[in-house]
C-alpha cells in the first residue's frame, strides 16, 4: 500500500524523469551541489533517485527522502536544463509520495509547520486574532475596497515591519485597500512544497474562496512565494494578482507614486525564486529603486534567472536543514558586497529573513531591506 | 585499514540513495557501486589503490559523470573515486602560460580563473559546464574547436598519476619540450579513460583568447548539400576553428531552448574563423562563398557575443534531444571529410533499415560526427532496433576508412567494436599494457574491450 501511495504522483511526472539524458548542465549554479558536493544533490542525481525508486530499483527510506527533501527548489537547474524538464514539479511529485507513503519520517521543523498550519492557520502557530495586529495607527483600511492588500504569514506574524511599509507606501500613492486580517488564510505553499498535498488543496481553495467572496478585483502580494501561489492557483477563476513590486512600478508610470524623500544606498537587487526564475519577474523591482532618490543602483555577477536563492528553500529546506542554507544565504551576500554593495533589496519576506540571518551569522557588513521598505522611506518627505 | 580510515567516514558514501545517483553516466547504461569515496590527496588515493589490491576491490574514477561512453559506470561494482574535493589550482606560472591543477577541477572554474587574468583553456567540449580536467584528460575530450585547438592532450604537459598498485608517479614537466624517459609517458595516460592510471594533477598550456571570431552560418534544404559544402571548406584549406554540422531535428530542439532565431531547414552548417578582426572577415567571406553556393539562406553573426550565443546553444545540443525521444544513445564515428555526404546518406539509409529516428550533428570539419539513436526504452522492440542500427553505424564509417570513435571513447559502448577497427593483435598491445600496470585488474575493470 505504502508503496503504491508513493508511486502514484511518480507516475504522473515519468516523462520528466525519463527525459533526463544526464548531461550535467544543472550542477552548475545548483546551490545544493555546491553545498553539499554530492550527485545526489544535483537535480540529475535527485530525478534519478526518484526514477528508480518508481522503477522498483531503489526502496524508500529516511534518507532517500532527505536527499528530496534537502533541495531548495530554487528551480535554477530548470533554467539550465536543455531538455526543459519541470524538475520541481518532478521533486514535488516525489515529496508528495514520501508524505503520503507513511514509510519515511518527515523532519519534525516541517510536521510541526503544518501541525500549525492545521490548528492556527498558519506555519508559525500564532493565534489567527493576532493576523491583523501588524496594522499601523496610521493607515486607513478602506473597508470594502475591491483592492486587497495580502502580507502573507511571514510579514504578518514574523516580519511585521515589511506588511507596515508596504501599506503605508500604498495609502501614500493613494491607493485605497482593505485586509481581511483574521478572516485571512495562509497561501499553504509550504505544505505543497512539503509534499502535503491535500493541506495544500484546502486551504488554498478556502484561500481562493474568502477573495472571491469579500468582492476582490485585484490582490496585491507582498510575499513572491505567496504571489507565485496564488498567481498560479487564481489563474482560471479569481481576482488579478499583482506583486507590490508590480503595483509600485505600475503607480511610478501613472505619477502616483513619488519620491519626496530619498534612500541613501547603494543596493543591489535579489531575485527571490519565486518571483524571479518561476514568474520571470525581473524588470519591475529594479525600476522602482533605479528611480529612488540616492539610492545608487548596483547589479550581482548573478542576476535575474542565474540568480543565486537567499537559501530560503521555499521555507521547507530552510527549516529542516538550516545550515546549508546560511551558508549559501552567506555567498548571495557575499556577492552583493562584492559587486560593491552596502544593501541588498528583496521583495520576498523569507529571502530578508534568511539574507539577515546569514549576515547576521557572520557579522557581514550589509544591511537588507525589502523593497516596500525603502519605498515607503523615499514616499517620506 | 579501511576506507574510512584512509579518507575519513564522512569521504564514503553507503547508502543507496547516494549510491544510485553514482551508477550512470550520460549513457543508457548504469551500474550499482559499493561505496563513492571522496579522496582529498594523490596520497589517499594511492592508500586506496593499495586497499584494493590487497581485497581485489575494483575502483572506477569518475568525474562528472557525463561520459558519453560508459567510461565511468562501476560495472564490476566496487568503489566509485569522485574528486570533488581535489579542485586545488597548484600554481599558475603566468610567466610559462602553463597552471597547475588537481584533477577535480571543472573546465568552467579553470576558465573562470584564467579569464580573469586574460587567458583561457581552449578546449571545448559539449559538456564544458561540469566536466573536469581529469576526466577532459581521460578521454582526450575535444570539443568544437579542435579544428585550430585540436584535443586536451595537445594542451597537456605532464601529469600526477597513481598507478593501479599505489604508486604516484610523474611524467613530462612544464616545459613545452620535454623527452621524458624515451617513450611520452603522459601520452599513454591521455584518453586512457581511467584504465591504466588515476590522473591526480595536470601541467595544461594556457593560451590568450582570440581578439575576434565570428560564425557564417549555412542553411541547407538537402542534407547531404550541407556535407558537400564542409568538405570543401576543409578541402581548401582554410583557417577554420570550428565547423559544425547540425540537421533539421537537433535544429528545432535547440530553437526550442534557446528560442535563437534558427531557421527549419534540413541541415546547417557553422563555420567559425578567428583572428584579428581583418583577419576573421578575410577568410570568413571566403567561407561563405563555398557555403551559400547551395545554401537556402546564409547569416552572419555581428559579434562576439553573438557568436558565444549560438555556441552556447550548440553545446547544449545533446542535453536538447529528450525533447524528442527519452532514450538517446548516441555515437560518435568519425570519417575522412571527405567522404561527409556518402556517410551522411548512409546514416539516413540505416535509420529507415532499422525504422528509426537518427538525429545527427556533430564535428563536420574533423568528420566527427554524433548520430543519435532517438528511441524510448521502455518501447523494447523500438529499442532492440536501435541496438541493432549500432554495427551498421560503425561498419558504414570503417567503409569509409573512418574510425568508431573520435571523441567519446571506447569505454563500454564500443568494447565489444574495437577489435574490428584495430584487430585482435592491436587490442593485445593495449592488454598487455593493462596487465603489466594493473595486474589484478582492479583499476576501471571491463572497459574498452581490455
Amino acid at each position: 500500500m505504502a508503496e503504491i501511495t508513493l508511486k502514484k504522483p511518480i507516475e504522473k511526472v515519468e516523462k520528466e524523469l525519463m527525459g533526463c539524458v544526464r548531461c550535467g548542465y544543472c550542477l552548475e549554479g545548483c546551490p545544493t551541489f555546491d553545498y553539499y558536493g554530492l550527485e545526489s544533490a544535483t537535480a540529475r542525481g535527485r530525478l534519478r533517485i526518484t526514477l528508480s525508486m518508481l522503477k522498483d530499483q531503489l526502496k524508500l527510506n529516511d534518507f532517500a527522502m532527505k536527499r528530496i527533501f534537502q533541495c531548495f527548489f530554487c528551480s535554477h537547474c530548470e533554467v539550465v536544463c536543455p531538455a526543459g524538464l519541470k524538475i520541481v514539479d518532478a521533486l514535488n511529485a516525489a515529496r508528495i509520495g514520501m508524505v503520503s507513503s507513511g514509510k519515511v519520517v518527515i523532519p519534525e521543523t516541517i510536521t510541526a509547520a503544518i501541525q500549525n498550519l492545521d490548528k492556527t492557520g498558519n506555519p508559525y502557530g500564532k493565534p489567527l486574532v493576532e493576523r491583523a495586529r501588524w496594522i499601523p495607527t496610521n493607515v486607513t483600511i478602506s473597508q470594502g475596497s475591491s483592492t486587497i492588500y495580502y502580507p502573507g504569514c511571514t510579514a504578518a506574524y514574523v516580519e511585521q515591519p515589511i506588511a507596515q511599509a508596504s501599506a503605508e507606501a500604498l495609502q501614500a500613492s493613494g491607493v485605497k485597500f482593505t485586509v481581511l486580517g483574521e478572516k485571512e488564510y495562509c497561501c499553504s505553499g509550504f505544505a505543497f512544497w512539503a509534499g502535503y498535498k491535500d493541506v495544500y488543496d484546502d486551504i488554498v481553495e478556502k484561500a481562493r474562496e474568502s477573495f472571491i467572496s469579500a468582492g476582490t478585483q485585484e490582490l496585491a502580494v507582498s510575499c513572491a512565494a505567496c504571489y507565485h501561489v496564488f498567481n498560479q492557483h487564481l489563474k482560471k477563476e479569481g481576482p488579478r494578482v499583482v506583486h507590490t513590486a508590480q503595483l509600485f512600478a505600475e503607480l511610478l508610470d501613472q505619477g502616483k507614486l513619488k519620491f519626496p524623500g530619498r534612500f541613501e544606498a547603494t543596493a543591489t537587487y535579489h531575485d527571490p525564486c519565486h518571483l524571479g526564475r518561476q514568474e520571470e519577474v525581473y524588470e519591475e523591482p529594479r525600476k522602482v529603486l533605479e528611480n529612488i532618490p540616492g539610492l545608487k543602483f548596483v547589479e550581482m555577477g548573478r542576476n535575474r534567472k542565474k540568480a543565486e536563492c537567499c537559501g530560503g528553500g521555499a521555507g521547507v529546506a530552510g527549516t529542516a536543514f538550516p545550515i546549508p542554507s546560511l551558508d549559501r544565504g552567506e555567498w548571495r551576500v557575499r556577492e552583493a558586497i562584492d559587486a560593491g554593495a552596502n544593501a541588498i533589496v528583496s521583495t520576498c519576506p523569507f529571502c530578508y529573513r534568511f539574507l539577515t540571518l546569514a549576515a547576521k551569522r557572520r557579522r557581514l557588513p550589509i544591511k537588507i531591506y525589502d523593497l516596500n521598505q525603502v519605498i515607503n522611506q523615499a514616499s517620506k518627505g | 585499514m579501511e576506507l574510512g580510515e584512509i579518507v575519513g567516514a564522512d569521504n564514503v558514501l553507503t547508502d543507496e540513495a547516494d549510491l544510485v545517483c553514482y551508477s550512470y553516466d550520460a549513457t543508457e547504461r548504469s551500474h550499482m557501486p559499493d561505496a563513492v569515496v571522496f579522496p582529498r590527496s594523490s596520497e589517499e588515493i594511492s592508500k586506496i589503490m593499495k586497499l584494493a589490491n590487497e581485497k581485489r576491490i575494483p575502483v572506477t574514477p569518475r568525474g562528472s559523470g557525463t561520459d558519453l561512453a560508459g567510461g565511468p559506470i562501476p560495472i564490476k561494482g566496487g568503489i566509485v573515486l569522485d574528486f570533488n574535493h581535489m579542485k586545488k589550482i597548484i600554481e599558475f606560472d603566468e610567466a610559462n602560460r602553463v597552471i597547475i591543477v588537481e584533477a577535480g577541477l571543472t573546465l568552467r572554474e579553470l576558465n573562470a580563473l584564467l579569464r580573469k587574468k586574460g587567458y583561457y583553456f581552449p578546449v571545448d567540449p559539449g559538456s564544458s559546464p561540469s566536466a573536469t580536467i581529469g576526466g577532459m584528460i581521460s578521454t582526450n575530450a575535444s570539443g568544437m574547436h579542435s579544428p585550430k585547438y585540436g584535443t586536451t592532450g595537445d594542451h597537456t604537459l605532464g601529469l600526477e598519476v597513481v598507478l593501479p598498485t599505489g604508486e604516484i608517479i610523474k611524467t613530462g614537466s612544464r616545459c613545452l619540450k620535454c623527452v621524458s624517459v624515451g617513450h611520452i609517458l603522459t601520452r599513454l595516460f591521455i584518453g586512457s579513460e581511467g584504465t591504466l592510471g588515476i590522473i591526480t594533477k595536470a601541467t595544461l598550456k594556457v593560451h590568450t583568447p582570440p581578439e575576434f571570431y565570428s560564425v557564417a552560418m549555412g542553411s541547407y534544404a538537402d542534407i547531404q548539400a550541407a556535407g558537400r559544402a564542409i568538405s570543401e571548406v576543409i578541402r581548401r584549406g582554410l583557417p577554420v576553428s570550428a565547423v559544425e554540422y547540425l540537421d533539421g531535428n537537433i535544429t528545432k530542439m535547440i530553437r526550442d531552448f534557446t528560442k535563437l532565431p534558427l531557421p527549419d531547414v534540413a541541415a546547417m552548417v557553422f563555420v567559425e574563423c578567428d583572428g584579428t578582426k581583418e583577419e576573421v572577415n578575410r577568410n570568413l567571406a571566403i567561407v561563405e562563398e563555398i557555403l551559400k553556393k547551395e545554401a537556402v539562406k546564409l547569416e552572419r553573426s555581428a559579434t562576439k557575443e553573438e557568436a558565444d550565443k549560438l555556441w552556447a546553444a550548440r553545446k547544449a545540443a545533446f542535453g536538447t534531444i529528450s525533447r524528442l525521444k527519452p532514450t538517446a544513445i548516441t555515437e560518435d564515428p568519425t570519417i575522412p571529410v571527405s567522404k561527409l555526404p556518402e556517410y551522411i546518406r548512409s546514416l539516413d539509409e540505416i535509420a529507415k533499415k532499422h525504422n528509426i529516428t537518427i538525429v545527427t550533428y556533430g564535428h563536420a570539419g574533423e568528420g566527427n560526427l554524433h548520430p543519435v539513436l532517438m528511441v524510448d526504452e521502455r518501447n523494447k522492440e523500438e529499442f532492440a532496433r536501435a541496438r541493432e542500427a549500432i554495427p551498421d553505424i560503425f561498419k558504414a564509417a570503417l567503409e569509409l576508412r573512418g574510425t568508431i570513435t573520435g571523441e567519446h571513447g571506447i569505454g563500454l559502448s564500443k568494447a565489444d567494436y574495437v577489435e574490428r577497427e584495430f584487430g585482435k593483435e592491436g587490442v593485445d598491445v593495449v592488454r598487455k599494457i593493462k596487465r603489466v600496470l594493473d595486474p589484478n585488474d582492479v583499476l576501471n575493470p571491463g572497459k574498452m574491450g581490455l
